[in-house]
């Protein structure tokens, strides 16, 4: 018999007898799947966890936020305490970053700025999720006229400027928490709709939801057991992206004069303050605006670790 | 075609009407009246006159009738209430193109430079070109734009000197402002330019483009890039529209007289009447920008021509 | 007529991926004369078409290694393309040697109109005038039997059917008149009826134009009529060739026979269940040391699984890699037209 040799695959392995023993397809389920299956949130978690980026974000945050919890307790300080002979102060030992044009210590209020800052933007993003999630569910799911309806809604609100409605609100509502909260979280819902229901109507058309309904799952089961685990990921990126952009909002609303109403503070409040002082004490913009951008930076890792996490496609 | 267009801008002015009535009636009809309030405080004499002059006398509803038949027939945006004898019309005729000058030009930097950096980083994806990118891009999201305004000032104008702190007037003026504005589009351009090449790149149709026998260059310049802007064109519209939005803060900082500047000041001065009108011709601009993107989208991508044309 | 154009040596390609490196093909060798149609067959994720995709060189150079230390070549009309440049490479590809896909649909770009993606790989490759180039593709457009070609030139691809589309493809490869086509999957996407017509039309415009085709399928239903040499692939490997008579009757590697199974048959007898091959090809990040398919393979014998085998020669066109030609192999059970000598 001629036969030709296959370069480089040959081993030295000799061809006796009892190797010529049929074997058939013996051990061929089973044998391939080495790894465990994981859940799909365990699976996330593990993606996440592995991103060295995300992971510092998140302990970076945690501190931020025990900063800002712990910090005026280690100062000792009252951070309305207004001290006339210690105006515009650089930081020192006794006063970390400073004290403001009124003598006030700004590491302190800087802290309690911080909690009122990240308290406005949690509030927003809950307010957002809750309002967004149903209303774009019930759009979902219900088809029709109804989702005709809310959908002419939110395109109207969301060709709204969304700045204007904010200052327009604020200013006719007065200075308060709950004005701004309701203000910022007005408009921002839309999006949140748009994209529940969007998913909702992708997973909806989706062959295994189709086989759930045609084996017989109730709605319930399936929202339960199929739309929650496949929506749940888009709306954890979309809110931790909220969380920066409602404090970059408030900031911004404080800059204008439309914020917190003294003596309450927050980081855009101090922001604002220290513009006004900006080009013989730097300090007092510094440490507001380097707190700011330490807090955008970590809802940005967080958001940008749990996309890749939850779409590891999209990361190739 | 023309029928989307049509369809498209009576919905315009339908979104354009509900914004004026509702905020008219905000401010105007809060309870409490805030501008019947505010004439309240004025020397009697002045009351007089300005109660006849802004028809305080009449009933809410009245005064909206009015005041739209006016500005509908005339174009008349309203009176400030403050500084007797300045109308909305005198501040938007002068001010409007300050800030779209600025706005503008931030823009077409943005729309620039954010291109070719995210084209860049995209074709260079997982080298070093790239990671730097990235990294800058994170770096200038992170940033308000009021803190680049405020570190620019702080280092190009006040301690080097190099730039004029604030004012108007030279083109000098300009760098400060529009370099603050740019930074954070330029981010963004950068980032979702980057996303949208890359899905390009791993396109069917861009092996069929090489399997044809284009060279790289053509490649992108003929088959990436195109699809690639698609999604950027969506986003320069809604800049565009918020471009009066955008430059309140940096107006205010580099005390440039936009229209920002005097939105801010007639809302800090509690100019009601001012904000009313200056609010409405602000919805003006930005929907009808809005307006303008979808017949822009429109001509980039054919699918939503023909497909709207048919309708 | 009997010029061999492209001969392929020893190729192997692998990819680095984050799970490791992935050898997508181990060792494939064949050559392609002139105006002759090459089937090569495999379920997906066999390497026919890195194979294919490395001929036209379009792997993407990042994460793709080929392996040239065991003599691995490509070689066109004589000359090695693995030593070619990129810019040479641009040269070839679409003049000389043309691809269409599998996927009409996403194959062609969204906002370029018919007529200019037609035009311009003649415009790339021929020293012409936009006009020139653009009467060229009108009758590409007729070539492939397009109706009402002067108006369909100016719209988009969205406007146009599936199997509209992938006329078009053929159209723009085939605008060079090169000598040979790798047609991947041309027909997978389509509808069954249009199916027929395509892979009419490709036979009909080899025999026009005198090409070489490389026809790329999972479908052993496709090749049949076309086919006039069909290699079988399987885990980066070639497994058995041979001419389509061989193939189909002859066939002696147990993969093929899988394959041929698997395949509707018109006088499949009621009761007979549709033969389908368990389990799935291996992982190719870590590939056996034997034969791939042995955990597969019905037949399989210990040796299987430890040693490549060695190929066996039946005829000038047939050869298969296989342990059951070996004289001590135990063929007890296989069918009859298996246990055939070799040469």
């Amino acid at each position: 018999m001629e036969t030709r040799e296959n370069t480089n695959m040959m081993g030295d392995i000799p061809e006796t007898e009892d190797l010529f023993e049929r074997v058939g397809t013996e051990g061929l389920s089973g044998e391939d799947i080495g790894e465990k299956s994981l859940t799909y949130w365990a699976d996330v978690w593990r993606r996440f966890r592995s991103n060295k980026l995300a992971i510092f974000g998140l302990i970076l945050l945690v501190l931020i936020i025990a900063l800002l919890f712990i910090g005026p307790i280690v100062s000792g300080k009252d951070y309305q305490y207004i001290d006339a002979a210690l105006k515009n102060q650089g930081p020192s030992s006794e006063y970390w970053f400073g004290t403001d044009d009124m003598g006030r210590d700004l590491f302190t209020r800087v802290c309690v700025g911080g909690r009122i800052s990240i308290y406005i933007g949690l509030c927003c993003t809950v307010v957002m999720f809750v309002i967004g999630a149903l209303v774009g569910a019930l759009a979902g799911l219900k088809g029709g006229v109804v989702d005709d309806i809310i959908m002419r809604i939110c395109e109207f609100i969301g060709n709204l400027p969304y700045l204007i409605i904010v200052v327009i609100l604020s200013m006719v509502m007065g200075r308060s928490m709950f004005s701004l909260v309701f203000a910022m979280s007005l408009t921002a819902w839309v999006g949140t709709a748009r994209m529940v229901r969007g998913q909702i109507l992708q997973i909806k058309e989706q062959d295994y939801v189709q086989a759930a309904k045609a084996l017989g799952a109730s709605t319930g089961r399936i929202i339960i057991k199929h739309l929650l685990p496949n929506t749940l990921g888009i709306i954890m990126v979309d809110i931790t992206m909220s969380v920066p952009g409602f404090i970059f909002s408030e900031a911004f609303l404080s800059y204008i004069g439309l914020g917190v109403r003294p003596p309450e503070t927050s980081w855009g409040a101090l922001a604002s303050a220290g513009q006004q002082q900006l080009m013989f004490y730097p300090h007092q913009l510094f440490f507001p605006c380097l707190l700011i951008v330490l807090t955008m930076l970590t809802f940005h890792l967080i958001g940008d670790g749990l996309s890749d996490a939850l779409d590891p496609k999209l990361r190739k | 075609m023309l029928k989307f267009i049509g369809k498209r801008l009576a919905y315009a002015i339908l979104t354009l009407f509900l914004i004026a009535t509702a905020t008219f009636f905000l401010v105007a009809g809060a309870p409490g009246d805030p501008i019947a309030a505010k004439v309240g405080q004025m020397p009697e004499q002045a009351q007089e006159i300005i109660e006849e002059k802004y028809g305080l006398d009449k009933p809410v509803l009245q005064r909206y009738v009015i005041y739209m038949k006016n500005l509908l027939t005339t174009g008349d945006f309203g009176e400030s209430i403050i500084y007797t004898g300045k109308s909305a019309n005198d501040v938007i005729k002068t001010n409007t193109w300050v800030s779209a000058k600025i706005g503008l030009l931030a823009i077409f930097f943005q729309v620039t430079i954010g291109v070719s950096l995210g084209l860049v980083a995209a074709l260079n994806r997982g080298k070093p070109v790239d990671h730097i990118i990235r990294v800058l891009v994170v770096l200038a999201i992170c940033v308000p734009s009021f803190v680049f305004a405020a570190v620019l000032q702080y280092f190009l104008a006040f301690k080097w000197k190099l730039v004029p702190v604030f004012g108007w007037g030279e083109l000098k003026h300009y760098i400060l402002p529009v370099a603050a504005y740019a930074i954070g589009g330029i981010a963004s351009y950068t980032k979702y330019m980057r996303n949208s090449t890359l899905s390009v790149i791993s396109e069917d149709y861009i092996v069929t483009a090489q399997a044809k026998g284009c060279t790289q260059k053509r490649t992108v310049r003929k088959h990436v890039l195109r699809n690639s802007m698609i999604p950027i064109v969506t986003m320069i519209g809604p800049a565009v529209a918020g471009i009066f939005a955008g430059s309140f803060i940096l107006e205010k900082m580099f005390a440039i007289p936009g229209l920002g500047f005097y939105y801010v000041k007639a809302v800090s001065d509690n100019d009601y009447t001012m904000v009313i009108g200056l609010t409405i011709f602000f919805a003006i601009l930005f929907v009808g920008a809005l307006i303008v993107v979808d017949i822009l989208y429109g001509i980039v991508d054919p699918r939503i021509r023909v497909a709207k044309g048919k309708k | 007529m009997n010029e061999t154009i492209l001969e392929v040596k020893n190729l192997h390609v692998s990819f680095k991926t984050y799970a490791g490196i992935s050898h997508a093909v181990r060792g494939v060798d064949f050559d392609l004369k002139k105006g002759e149609t090459l089937a090569i067959v495999g379920e997906s994720g066999c390497g026919k078409t890195v194979t294919s995709k490395a001929i036209m060189g379009l792997l993407p150079k990042q994460n793709t290694m080929i392996d040239k230390k065991n003599g691995a070549q490509i070689l066109f009309h004589g000359e090695d393309l693995l030593g070619y440049s990129e810019k040479k490479m641009t040269e070839i590809r679409g003049s000389k040697i043309s691809m269409i896909f599998q996927d009409p649909m996403t194959s062609l770009n969204p906002t370029m109109k018919i007529g200019d993606q037609i035009a311009e790989s003649i415009l790339i490759h021929n020293k012409v005038s936009k006009e020139q180039a653009h009467k060229e593709a009108l009758e590409m457009l007729e070539l492939v039997k397009i109706p009402n070609a002067p108006q369909r030139m100016k719209q988009y691809p969205f406007e146009f059917s599936g199997g509209m589309r992938q006329r078009a493809m053929i159209a723009m490869a085939l605008a060079c008149k090169p000598e040979i086509l790798i047609a991947d999957e041309p027909t997978t996407a389509l509808d069954v009826t249009i199916q027929a017509q395509i892979m009419d039309l490709i036979g009909s415009l080899q025999k026009e134009l005198n090409m070489a085709v490389i026809l790329v399928t999972h479908d052993l239903g496709v090749v049949a009529s076309v086919a006039d040499k069909i290699q079988v692939m399987y885990a980066g490997k070639i497994v058995e060739r041979g001419n389509v008579d061989e193939i189909f009757y002859r066939s002696t590697h147990p993969y093929t026979r899988a394959l041929l199974n698997s395949v509707p048959k018109i006088h499949t007898n009621n009761k007979e269940t549709l033969y389908s091959l368990k389990g799935t090809p291996p992982d190719l990040i870590h590939p056996p040391e034997g034969c791939s398919f042995a955990p597969r393979c019905e037949y399989g014998m210990k040796i299987c699984r430890l040693k490549y085998p060695r190929e066996t020669v039946f005829s000038d066109s047939q050869t298969c890699a296989c342990w059951l030609h070996h004289p001590k192999a135990d063929t007890k059970g296989l069918p009859e037209t298996m246990i055939r000598g070799g040469r």
